[in-house]
């Protein structure tokens, strides 16, 4: 009976399998909370004095490894979070006496301006995590993860039955940001070809984008809330620099290239003035804005927010140049 | 309304599935070793009565409950009076036992009321024997009532418990709808499902149905409820019975 059992199991599980592959699918690790915590005990670890990477989804996308390692020699920590602040894991970082290194912040305008966290349980996982889930991680990244297409949170079975279009009551439809990259086991990570080579995919993650860009303007209680929330985000950004300034550990703010609807939303909301500027004077760190470089802009961001793998190779190259030519760490170690 | 019922009826369902689920899970790893555990559970949504609940639902817990609180407290041998003082300070204890927070408090005491007034009914028609609707019916009642007591078992408040149970009583008739349809489809399919399964398991066991099925039927089952499992992607969530 067990035998039978498995054995559709088996072919049910494949035939789910090669419809995910028909789809486009490719096998890559799955970015939870358990592969961040991977990279972030690193630093703790034996590599305390390395680059790491905070930011959100487009440091995610846009800082390519293998080419960061090539110009540099050593292989950066990745700890940027699709849709989260990488407020927490800066101050993470300026209380950890064994982190020695260097740190560049990536700013997304929408997510750390209003200290958006997607991923907002990680940082607890990190701390807690049981030694199950650590071992249940290593055999999923062994035997799981490496082999089977479907095995990724948007193709699970809720998500895709909450994705079908059900008769919807009021406006509650459902918008979950789709599948959009590839990631590898130390967290490298690039956009999914689907969203190059296939317009209507394309055009569902800008819709998905699309949907904050018309909101009303907020209400005077709303935008004082917001301004708050922003002050606040920069102040825990200030306090965290200044932990680490102390130590003498470079700290540089880059902010990555954005484009069409979603750039000129993040002009119209988040002005460059009243938040990367403050930013910067606040923190008293250097930072890197996309818009200030020739260099940093021209790439292909199909979906207006995030690089293809190609130009997100080519930008990692363009900045890290930037990076060793105008911000060199003054005790003679790379970025 | 619909909103307030549909996330009632679904955390109603959740628990049990949550925690029936996992005191399978370690009855099977334990006989796997060779130790024989009892039953946590026996169907319980196809109680017909508060003390039939309690004799299905949690059984680890209200028997000891039972033999150490309500035994010794009295139990059923000195009155109605102190019978009942009994039940409410086992049920409210129990309630107590889930979490320091006035809501298990309430959770138990409405649980004990329910007994009470169980008891109450029992002995005004002692005569009555209920016909199959008629236990259908009661059974029925007794649901809807345990899922009046899961809205304090899982609010965080009292106000918003009062909201919920306004909300199934139709106080907030021009709220703003707040599931979407495939939530309201889930729970309006898993439920029946639920109930149907547990009232046909009432009288049985799962050995025993297992031993009269077909092999074959019995492995495409299986198979489609491994398959399940695969393509749901659980994530490793902490089961909600961890914390208590």
């Amino acid at each position: 009976m067990l035998l039978c059992a498995l054995l559709l199991a088996v072919i049910l599980t494949g035939a789910w399998e090669s419809y995910w592959r028909a789809f486009g699918a490719v096998p890559g690790f799955r970015d939870d909370d358990a592969l961040w915590a991977r990279q972030r005990r690193r630093v703790d670890a034996s590599e305390g004095n390395a680059t790491v990477l905070i930011g959100a989804s487009r440091t995610f996308f846009h800082v390519q490894l293998p080419v960061w390692e090539r110009l540099s020699g050593r292989r950066p920590i990745q700890l940027a979070l699709d849709g989260t602040s990488p407020a927490f894991a800066l101050e993470g970082l300026a209380d950890d006496m064994a982190f020695t290194g260097r740190v560049l912040i990536g700013i997304a305008p929408d997510i750390f301006f209003t200290g958006f966290e997607y991923s907002s349980g990680v940082g607890r996982y990190f701390r807690k995590e049981s030694p199950s889930q650590r071992v249940g991680k290593i055999l999923s990244m062994h035997f799981v993860e490496p082999w089977f297409a479907f095995y990724d949170p948007d193709f699970a079975l809720f998500t895709v039955l909450r994705r079908e279009p059900w008769p919807q009551r009021a406006d509650l439809s459902y918008h979950g940001v789709r599948k959009l990259s590839i990631t590898e086991a130390d967290r490298n990570n690039y956009m999914w070809s689907k969203i190059e080579t296939d317009s209507d995919y394309r055009a569902l993650v800008r819709s998905t984008w699309t949907e904050d860009f018309n909101d009303p303007p907020p209400t005077a209680k709303e935008a004082a809330e917001n301004q708050r929330t922003l002050d606040e985000q920069i102040g825990r950004a200030a306090a965290a620099v200044a932990k680490l300034r102390a130590r003498n550990i470079p700290v540089i703010f880059v902010r990555d290239p954005s484009a069409g609807d979603y750039l000129a939303y993040e002009d119209r909301v988040f002005p460059r003035k009243s938040t990367w500027n403050v930013l910067l004077a606040k923190t008293r760190a250097p930072g890197i804005h996309f818009q200030d470089y020739r260099a940093l802009q021209g790439f292909d961001l199909p979906e207006w927010s995030h690089m293809t793998r190609a130009s997100a190779e080519r930008y990692t190259e363009a900045l890290y140049r930037i990076l060793e030519r105008d911000y060199a760490p003054p005790d003679g170690t790379r970025w | 309304m619909l909103d307030a019922w549909a996330g009632t009826l679904a955390f109603s369902g959740q628990i049990f599935c949550d925690f029936a689920g996992y005191s399978t899970t370690a009855i099977g790893a334990a006989l796997c070793l060779g130790f024989n555990m009892p039953d946590n559970f026996r169907f319980p949504y196809a109680a017909v009565g508060f003390s039939d609940f309690w004799r299905r639902w949690h059984i680890t817990l209200s028997s000891w409950l039972r033999d150490y609180l309500y035994i010794p407290l009295g139990g059923n041998r000195h009155g109605p009076a102190r019978t009942n003082a009994a039940l409410i300070t086992t049920m409210l204890l129990g309630g107590l036992w889930h979490g320091a927070n006035w809501t298990f408090v309430v959770w138990g005491a409405v649980h004990g009321s329910y007994l009470m007034a169980e008891r109450g009914l029992r002995a005004r028609f002692a005569d009555y024997r209920p016909g199959p609707w008629a236990i259908f019916g009661i059974g029925l009642m007794t649901y809807i009532l345990i899922n009046v007591t899961w809205v304090f078992f899982r609010a965080k408040n009292f106000t918003i418990a009062w909201q919920v149970l306004g909300g199934m009583a139709g106080a907030n008739a021009h709220a703003k709808p707040i599931l979407a349809t495939v939530f309201l489809a889930a729970v309006a399919f898993i439920t029946p499902a639920m109930l149907a399964a547990h009232w046909y398991m009432r009288d049985r066991t799962l050995e025993s149905v297992v031993a009269r099925v077909p092999p074959i039927v019995i492995s495409l089952l299986w198979g489609l409820m491994i398959f399940a499992i695969v393509i749901s992607q659980g994530s490793g969530n902490a089961f909600i019975y961890f914390q208590f």
